[in-house]
């Protein structure tokens, strides 16, 4: 019990400390700019929670995120927003089928192509810009990164939506449980006739239009967009995911535990702003939970292993103690 | 049956001559197998020290007291009713006298007091219908120009030594590996041979594998590692129905002896026996043409072995064609209507029900062993 939701009371207790120090944590307008400030990240970390239950990663996410900004500011300098969008997630989409294709269908290790695909894909962004930020006009290009409904901003009601879509998804169809299967043991899953490239390749592509929807948003936030926006984004998004419970070996994991990770971090985050503490000294601390919570989770999942040898057996019964009654035994 | 952990025990002792029974708690052992006691009262310590001692490995048992009151042993089996262990009373045994008198059949006929090893003869009568025939399969590796056929409803045992082939065949056959050259036709159509497991189950043919890791997803409950085969038939198009699941999976596993309360369950924390049973029940619904089993009662105990025996009969008594391998030959023998006997990658014989002994399995391929131990002159 304490293992699966012990997460939940650490991100209650991290509130109730940070609310205690900090004054100006606890107001709608602080809470609501932290929804509209971590959705991009956020988004992307739905996907990327597909992807990493499968057994995956994907570290292209900052430069791919970049280059569907830099789409959606390019066209939307001369096209409606709507279209703008649209070309922001046609991008993401390819990049994420590129991404499947590698992975699933070449074989080639998650870790890897992710990282040699986010190289070209910085390059392309730094050949296709000159380096120049795009910057829109258009006041309408703004309405769903910084346009607000009674103070909530849009761009938290997307997040919002995305991550209880994608917690549907993998709780309730058929598609989640083949990512479950495949991630819990993709031989298995294969002899049981599961298309297992197919669901791998498509977490992938999930993760792609991730990119073209936070680059969207961000981009609209910004009213214009450039190269190399958020590098460190990438850690950003693997770290919501992970803090949260989800296992990086795949198979263990949900979608709540991705919000509760948001949370935690966005908390932290915003702590650290509000005590206006040098933001250098957040990477020391932002590492060191990194480290933390996947040296909690492989800890955890040793205990896990120790109470069932071996993976076909049963914990032996206990004998109860109770064992002979009748005084002491034959000599 | 390991007669070296086996002696036959008494758990009476005496007591200034009289003899008082024991009593203990056997709320942690489990069903199953059986450590017997040996006559002499020194021995009871012993008697007692083993039972703990199976507890702790998981050794399921039950002891039986021939001479004691049975009245007052409690025995967690709820197969057995003291009424059973009256032809039991033996005395003056030794340990050598008891290993011949009870034989392995009639400790598990004791035991389960039912089901023996030897599934009862179930009016079964093989059709002449041809389901399956394959010829000149080659696996690179291992498998060299295997050419046989199957027919409806009939059981055919896959012998040979580890390394034989045996596994490479039928992992061939189910589309698990690919590379595989040959010509396979299925209920009369040609089909190319299988390249996935996919296109294999479309021709109807499908595999329980050797490992119980391959066969299960350990972090999924047992009612979705049932239906993990056929995933679409409990859901509304994309949305899971998992109740319905549940449902079905009962009615799946329920004829297995499975215990279908616990189907919520992960599938990593059942006993083997149980699991070979999920291995085997996820193929069920789907009612294949061709089931191949691998290794289908490893590593499960005395009892479940018997079920799983019951189950293959049953199967192929409806219809079903079922290729077994198993490393333990006198099941292959018990279950099997023909053998076809393996050797470094080649058939080298077939026997037909009747004939088809262990002895005469190990003998062909022992020959062959040595021949090639000789070199290719002899």
């Amino acid at each position: 019990m304490v293992r699966t939701y012990g997460v939940v009371l650490a991100f209650v207790l991290l509130v109730a400390v940070v609310a205690a120090a900090s004054p100006g944590f606890a107001t709608k307008t602080n809470i609501f700019n932290l929804f509209s400030q971590w959705a991009p990240a956020g988004i992307m970390a739905v996907a990327m929670t597909f992807v990493i239950l499968t057994g995956g990663f994907d570290l292209s996410i900052a430069n791919g995120f970049s280059l569907c900004a830099v789409t959606a500011a390019a066209v939307g300098r001369t096209e409606a927003p709507a279209v703008a969008f649209l070309a922001a997630l046609g991008v993401g989409c390819a990049i994420g089928l590129a991404n499947g294709l590698l992975v699933a269908g070449v074989r080639i290790n998650p870790f890897i192509a992710t990282i040699g695909t986010g190289f070209i894909l910085g390059g392309i962004t730094l050949v296709a810009t000159g380096n120049v930020a795009y910057t829109v006009d258009n006041p309408g290009f703004a309405t769903i990164g910084a346009g607000r409904w009674h103070g909530f901003p849009y761009s938290g009601m997307i997040l919002v939506a995305c991550l209880c879509a994608g917690g549907l998804v993998l709780a309730r169809t058929v598609y989640g449980q083949a990512v479950y299967a495949v991630g819990g043991n993709a031989e298995a899953s294969r002899l049981s006739g599961i298309r297992v490239g197919a669901t791998i390749g498509s977490t992938y592509v999930l993760s792609g239009l991730s990119m073209g929807v936070a680059g969207s948003i961000t981009a609209s936030q910004l009213s214009s967009a450039q190269a190399n926006i958020n590098p460190d984004i990438v850690f950003d998004v693997i770290t919501i995911v992970v803090v949260g419970g989800t296992s990086l070996t795949g198979g263990v994991g949900s979608m709540w535990r991705t919000a509760i990770g948001l949370g935690i971090i966005a908390t932290i985050s915003n702590a650290f702003s509000l005590a206006d503490v040098n933001p250098s000294y957040q990477d020391i601390v932002k590492g060191s939970i990194i480290i933390g919570a996947l040296a909690l989770d492989a800890t955890m999942r040793r205990w896990a292993g120790r109470a069932r040898p071996g993976w076909a057996t049963r914990a032996p019964p206990r004998p109860s103690g109770r064992l002979p009654i009748a005084g002491d035994r034959d000599p | 049956m390991d007669y070296e952990k086996l002696g036959v025990f008494y758990l009476g002792r005496t007591v200034g001559g009289t003899r008082e029974p024991l009593l203990y708690d056997a709320k942690d052992l489990t069903t199953h197998a059986v450590i017997v006691g040996m006559t002499g009262s020194g021995k009871t310590g012993l008697g007692i020290g083993l039972i703990e001692e199976a507890a702790i490995d998981a050794i399921p048992t039950i002891a039986i007291d021939p001479k004691g009151d049975l009245g007052n042993l409690l025995l967690n089996f709820p197969d057995l009713s003291p009424a059973q262990f009256e032809p039991w009373v033996e005395e003056g045994l030794t340990g050598a006298q008891a290993a011949e008198r009870w034989t392995k059949d009639r400790l598990v006929n004791a035991m389960l007091g039912r089901a023996l090893l030897k599934p009862p003869p179930e009016p079964r009568t093989t059709a002449a219908e041809e389901v399956l025939r394959v010829e000149r399969l080659s696996v690179p590796g291992a498998p060299e120009e295997i050419s046989f056929r199957l027919r409806r409803g009939e059981i055919v045992g896959l012998a040979g030594l580890v390394g034989s082939g045996r596994t490479s065949l039928l992992r061939a056959l189910a589309g698990a590996d690919s590379g595989a050259v040959g010509r396979l036709v299925v209920r009369g159509r040609e089909r190319p041979w299988p390249r996935s497991v996919r296109s294999a189950l479309r021709s109807g043919i499908a595999l329980a594998p050797e490992e119980r890791s391959q066969g299960l997803v350990a972090s999924l409950s047992a009612a979705a590692n049932v239906w993990l085969t056929d995933m679409a038939a409990v859901a509304s198009g994309p949305m899971r129905r998992d109740r319905l699941r549940l449902r079905r999976a009962a009615e799946t596993m329920g004829p297995l002896d499975f215990d279908v309360r616990r189907l919520r369950e992960p599938a990593g924390a059942f006993s083997g026996g149980s699991q070979q049973k999920l291995v085997v029940g996820k193929w069920l619904h789907r009612r294949p043409a061709v089931l191949l089993m691998d290794e289908f009662v490893r590593g499960i105990d005395v009892g479940a072995k018997a079920q799983m025996l019951a189950v293959v009969t049953r199967l192929a008594a409806r219809g079903m064609s079922i290729i077994v391998v198993s490393s333990e030959l006198e099941e292959l023998v018990d279950v099997a209507d023909r053998v076809l006997v393996l050797a470094r990658g080649r058939l080298i014989g077939e026997l037909d029900g009747a004939e088809a002994s262990v002895d005469r399995i190990l003998r062909l391929v022992f020959d062959v062993e040595a021949a090639a131990e000789k070199g290719p002159a002899a």
